[in-house]
């Protein structure tokens, strides 16, 4: 993610490269356009390659199935996309950033429950979110993972607040997984049934 | 054997049912007479970080280590029995009694995934699994011990035989059956394979529940099994277990909810006058028991008591400042745990009735 030089002092690259991809940044703004506090949610973008055209999406990042960062030049016509140095005023500063992985613990028809953990803290607490919310990945299971986000940017015209919750897939396992996890499995077992009495 | 039981413990000869929760998780604590103690699952305060069994235990001087005769893991999922590995870590004398659904290359393979998985996302679901696994293997290494036990229906735990001056006590297993064994290996094939998710096969139908009788007093608690489906749950238990006396004291199963009401096991194994203990859960949607739950336990028990109130406590100050941080993103933000309560049941041989004493916030609701 070439935004190191981007922005500031850093604190914006630092978050978006410890960040997951594919998430939507809604405080993003021109220079001169009045401050706004926006929640933007965004579906997990984790198989795209790279289609995006609103304004906000920070692309880049460290997981293979997401789209690679463009080059400066080809974003710089792209209003509001922070990509490269050229985009993002000198103002433009993440001031403060949450972050919570979280494990759905109940799903029906129309919210989700998971145990949200701070990824700082560790400390956990139950949070209830709507389905719609993750778009095209409402498919939700009890066991899935979601990544919820809450940054406060702050820049000439005043702070803004975001959030943001995506879908972590996890990947699925291969074949090779299974019969791996499956070997191993024979032997643990075998090693555990002599601690029985019985 | 030298055990210790301070002031404010049971007598020697007195029987004690002690439930603790929520926490994360809900625990037990039986004194079988004796200075002998059983307990089954465990549970943290979230808020302290503490064990509240252990906590009580040292309150009333019980020594942990030669004490405690059985650690009863009722499920094998850190949700249920956060701590458990500390508590068998600290009961040197103890044999770690689990359900048999765990017993499979299945649970295994399930297991080593739940590995993998952590090191993505840094969350695990079996840490409390892995720790009694490595204590069992360590006591098993250096002593030449054999200190797990299965349990499964109809299977006897533990016994003591009468003496001139104790009733005979036995633990004895109700659940879960062969049909829910086979049921939790084929669940458990399922979770390995396919897309990637943290595990969430720990039915509850697998779950272990006790029939514990003290000469003739008898105490049935509940785990969390289910009312079925057939051949599973509390329907295989009503085929299985025929008790010459009824419960006086029940752990009301699931916290109370409709899905483990089964009239039958009122109706048989427990007295109309009995004690009814629930541990709420507050962690779902539908917090549990609801008022409608603890009617339906009242009109069936001669008491209820619960460990906590089944209203979501007052948050701490980080979650309330998550709360704000989330504010139109979540619909709500909530501590499902708060502080663990206590209720403790005592009888001591020749009694009526058992004796009920709380320590907040637990309290009488029906």
């Amino acid at each position: 993610m070439s935004l190191s030089n981007a922005v500031v002092d850093g604190t914006l690259a630092q978050s978006v490269e410890g960040y997951e991809l594919g998430t939507w940044i809604s405080g993003l703004r021109q220079v001169g356009e009045a401050p706004r506090s926006n929640t933007f949610v965004g579906p997990d973008l984790g198989n795209a390659t790279g289609v995006e055209t609103a304004t906000g999406r920070i692309s880049g990042g460290s997981s293979g199935s997401y789209a690679k960062p463009s080059s400066p030049t080809e974003s710089a016509a792209e209003p509001g996309f922070a990509r490269g140095r050229s985009l993002l005023p000198k103002s433009y500063r993440v001031a403060g950033l949450q972050q919570w992985t979280g494990v759905v613990v109940e799903a029906s028809d129309a919210v989700f429950v998971t145990e949200l953990t701070d990824r700082s803290s560790g400390e956990t607490f139950m949070g209830e979110f709507d389905l719609d919310l993750l778009g095209s990945d409402k498919d939700i299971r009890v066991g899935d993972v979601v990544y919820v986000t809450a940054r406060r940017v702050e820049d000439r015209g005043g702070p803004t607040r975001t959030t943001s919750i995506r879908r972590r897939r996890l990947g699925r396992w291969s074949e090779e997984d299974v019969r791996e996890l499956n070997a191993a499995a024979e032997k643990e077992l075998s090693s555990f049934m002599d601690l029985f009495e019985d | 054997m030298s055990h210790s039981i301070g002031a404010s413990g049971p007598g020697f000869g007195e029987v004690e049912v002690s439930i603790f929760g929520p926490g994360k998780g809900e625990a037990l604590a039986l004194h079988l007479g004796n200075g002998d103690w059983i307990t089954v699952d465990s549970c943290r305060n979230q808020r302290s970080g503490g064990h509240p069994v252990l906590e009580y235990f040292d309150e009333i001087s019980v020594d942990v280590a030669s004490a405690v005769k059985l650690v009863v893991g009722t499920h094998s999922h850190d949700d249920h029995v956060a701590g458990i590995g500390d508590l068998f870590e600290a009961a040197h004398s103890a044999r770690y009694v689990t359900t048999d659904a765990i017993t499979s290359v299945e649970f295994f393979a399930d297991l080593d995934a739940d590995a993998r998985i952590k090191e993505l996302i840094g969350t695990s679901v079996r840490n409390e699994f892995r720790q009694v696994y490595a204590e069992a293997a360590r006591r098993k290494r250096a002593f030449g011990l054999l200190p797990l036990k299965r349990a499964s229906e109809q299977v006897e735990l533990y016994h003591r035989p009468p003496t001139a001056d104790s009733p005979e006590i036995r633990v004895v297993a109700l659940s879960p059956s062969s049909e829910a064994v086979e049921r939790a290996r084929r669940a458990l094939a399922k979770s390995v394979g396919g897309e990637v998710r943290v595990s969430n096969t720990d039915p509850n139908e697998c779950s272990v529940a006790l029939w514990v009788s003290i000469g003739s007093e008898a105490m049935l608690l509940g785990a969390d099994l289910p009312i079925g489906p057939l051949g599973c749950g509390w329907r295989a238990v009503e085929l299985t277990h025929s008790p010459a006396n009824r419960a006086s004291l029940f752990k009301v199963p699931h916290h109370g909810s409709p899905t483990s009401r089964y009239d039958a096991t009122w109706s048989d194994l427990v007295s109309d006058e009995a004690v009814a203990l629930i541990a709420p859960f507050r962690a779902g949607v539908t917090p549990r028991p609801q008022q409608e739950d603890v009617a339906w336990v009242a009109d069936r028990a001669g008491s209820v008591y619960q460990t906590a109130s089944t209203e979501r406590p007052a948050s701490p100050r980080a979650v309330r400042r998550a709360q704000a941080d989330l504010g139109g993103l979540a619909n709500r933000v909530w501590d499902p745990y708060g502080t663990p309560g206590r209720v403790t049941a005592r009888r001591r041989p020749g009694d009526e009735k058992w004796r009920l004493l709380t320590a907040p916030p637990a309290f009488r609701a029906a």
